[in-house]
């Protein structure tokens, strides 16, 4: 069993402090809910976890099965086991997705010690391919360049299916998909969850896809503080009543709030 | 491959290879009414002023690979005439300074034309020219795509002309170039210019020169690739329209060894 353990994690980009002493340890057993209001920090710090270099750790460690991976680069932590399905795809001219999703399968999944023969590649990415429902040009076309949001929304699932990762965030990833593709989506994700048994932190504004991927449980992150955990109940509390109720049991104020109060008593003098 | 060695040469599906020489001048020509797919390999041995001719015959299309090696200085004429296509893929192997100069001359209406340029620069090497594509007939399209890879302190200068004279309405033409710098020291001046002499056209331009973009090289390393190799991997993507174009695989090898050392 793999396990993610983050410890007092505080992360500033452009010289903001987004993350502030952020504590969390899953198991590859469970998928939580990684909920918060936009702002949060929550696609930071699963940019963080993925060593993305726009965002810098000042102080805290994350460890996946006991090794600091703060010091590691992010090929290194990608080939230890995790993975980040983005929230905004990167594409990449002139490279197609059967050549990079080869190469990144050779680096990272061995049988006998050697990668995968092009045979069996192929047809692992057929059958991949087939159970996203995704047209099959798309892994000879040029990596998600001229994709519709939806279809790299699916190729990010195309890459986590091939590449078999211990760990996996996966941040928006049904924004941008029709109704149908978040049930492929999330049944996909499932399948893989019940045959692979990988962590997964999912991220999403949409109750719908904590319907179709059920969390174990669900973490609330507000101005850069978890400030709540609990089970599937409080999703549903969030769906219902938003994240006011969690922000006053916590004693946080929106910034624009405590502006409006500001402008308020400098009104009244 | 074909060796030939006497001109003018009547173009068909078969790919041909020759020797060029200081100041001397080689034509090529596709007939009338026809279509073929070529790969055109030209040998130099740091020769200069050669000049090459390719002429298009009306209602015919040229698919075209056209690799020069070791060539210091040339000109290179396209001409199409009427209701013919040229698609095009060029891209020169040199390590030292060359000047090349890229005329692709629409002349007959309802032609045309697709052009990939692929030029790279290493050492300190300086590589400069002007591709030109000359609208002199009504009712014809030209799209180019200008791809420059400057590394070490080499210097890549060139033009890119979308000239459309007086007269020709009804004509389009996109050019887009991309410059990727490898190295503190590497340069590239890329101009996209268009010469418009009336209203009725459509063009368009687009530049952007700059190293290769980091959140490219980060999304590859995130699913596993070393940087080199996503540095490599992202390299190789402005060789891989060269290397597909070819219909034969003798060819595309041939090339191949020669493109991966330019961009080592």
């Amino acid at each position: 069993m793999s396990q993610l353990v983050i410890k007092d994690l505080w992360v500033s980009a452009d010289s903001n402090m987004i993350l502030k002493g952020v504590n969390l340890t899953i198991s590859s057993e469970d998928t939580v809910a990684l909920m918060g209001p936009n702002g949060s920090g929550k696609s930071t710090l699963a940019y963080t976890i993925m060593g993305h270099p726009d965002y810098k750790v000042e102080k805290g460690s994350i460890l996946f099965d006991g090794e600091d991976i703060l010091n590691m680069s992010v090929d290194e932590r990608s080939r230890k086991g995790l993975f980040l399905a983005m929230q905004s795809p990167y594409e990449i001219s002139g490279v197609t997705n059967r050549d990079f999703i080869k190469q990144a399968s050779d680096k990272r999944i061995k049988e006998n010690g050697k990668p995968l023969s092009i045979y069996k590649f192929a047809v692992k990415l057929d059958k991949a391919i087939s159970d996203l429902k995704m047209d099959k040009d798309l892994a000879d076309r040029y990596v998600n360049e001229g994709f519709s949001g939806g279809e790299k929304k699916k190729n990010e699932i195309l890459q986590l299916k091939m590449l078999e990762p211990k760990f996996a965030i996966l941040d928006e990833i049904d924004s941008g998909l029709d109704v149908d593709a978040v049930k492929i989506v999330s049944d996909n994700v499932n399948n893989l969850k019940k045959e692979n048994n990988i962590g997964l932190i999912l991220i999403s504004h949409y109750h719908r896809l904590y319907e179709y991927i059920k969390p174990t449980h669900a973490v609330v992150l507000i101005n850069g503080q978890l400030v709540k955990e609990g089970g599937s109940e409080l999703i549903d509390e969030i769906d219902k009543y938003g994240f006011e109720p969690i922000k006053r049991e916590a004693g946080i104020e929106d910034e624009v709030t405590l502006l409006e109060e500001c402008a308020f008593k400098v009104t009244s003098k | 491959m074909k060796i030939i060695n006497s001109f003018p040469y009547e173009l068909s599906s078969e790919d041909i290879r020759f020797k060029v020489k200081d100041d001397n001048k080689y034509i090529l020509n596709l007939k009338e009414d026809s279509e073929v797919y070529v790969s055109v390999f030209i040998e130099g041995d740091n020769t200069e002023n050669v000049s090459l001719e390719i002429n298009v015959n009306k209602y015919s299309t040229l698919n075209l690979v056209l690799f020069t090696l070791n060539v210091k200085s040339y000109v290179l004429n396209i001409n199409l005439y009427e209701s013919s296509v040229l698609n095009l893929t060029t891209t020169d192997s040199i390590n030292s300074d060359s000047t090349v100069d890229k005329n692709i001359n629409i002349l007959g209406r309802n032609s045309n034309v697709s052009v990939y340029e692929f030029i790279s620069s290493r050492n300190s090497d300086v590589k400069k020219g002007t591709s030109n594509l000359n609208h002199f007939a009504k009712d014809s399209t030209s799209n180019g795509t200008f791809m420059y890879l400057s590394k070490d302190t080499s210097y890549i200068t060139r033009d890119v002309v979308s000239n459309v004279i007086e007269g020709m309405v009804n004509s389009t033409s996109t050019e887009n170039i991309k410059g990727v710098l490898l190295g503190d020291y590497a340069r590239i001046d890329a101009k996209p210019i268009l010469k418009i002499a009336l209203d009725d056209v459509h063009v368009s331009h687009g530049c952007a020169i700059g190293t290769i973009d980091s959140n490219e090289v980060y999304y590859l390393m995130s699913r596993g690739l070393t940087r080199e190799d996503a540095l490599k991997m992202i390299c190789f993507s402005l060789i891989s329209p060269v290397l597909k174009a070819p219909k034969n695989d003798e060819f595309r090898e041939l090339i191949r060894g020669y493109l991966e050392e330019e961009i080592k």
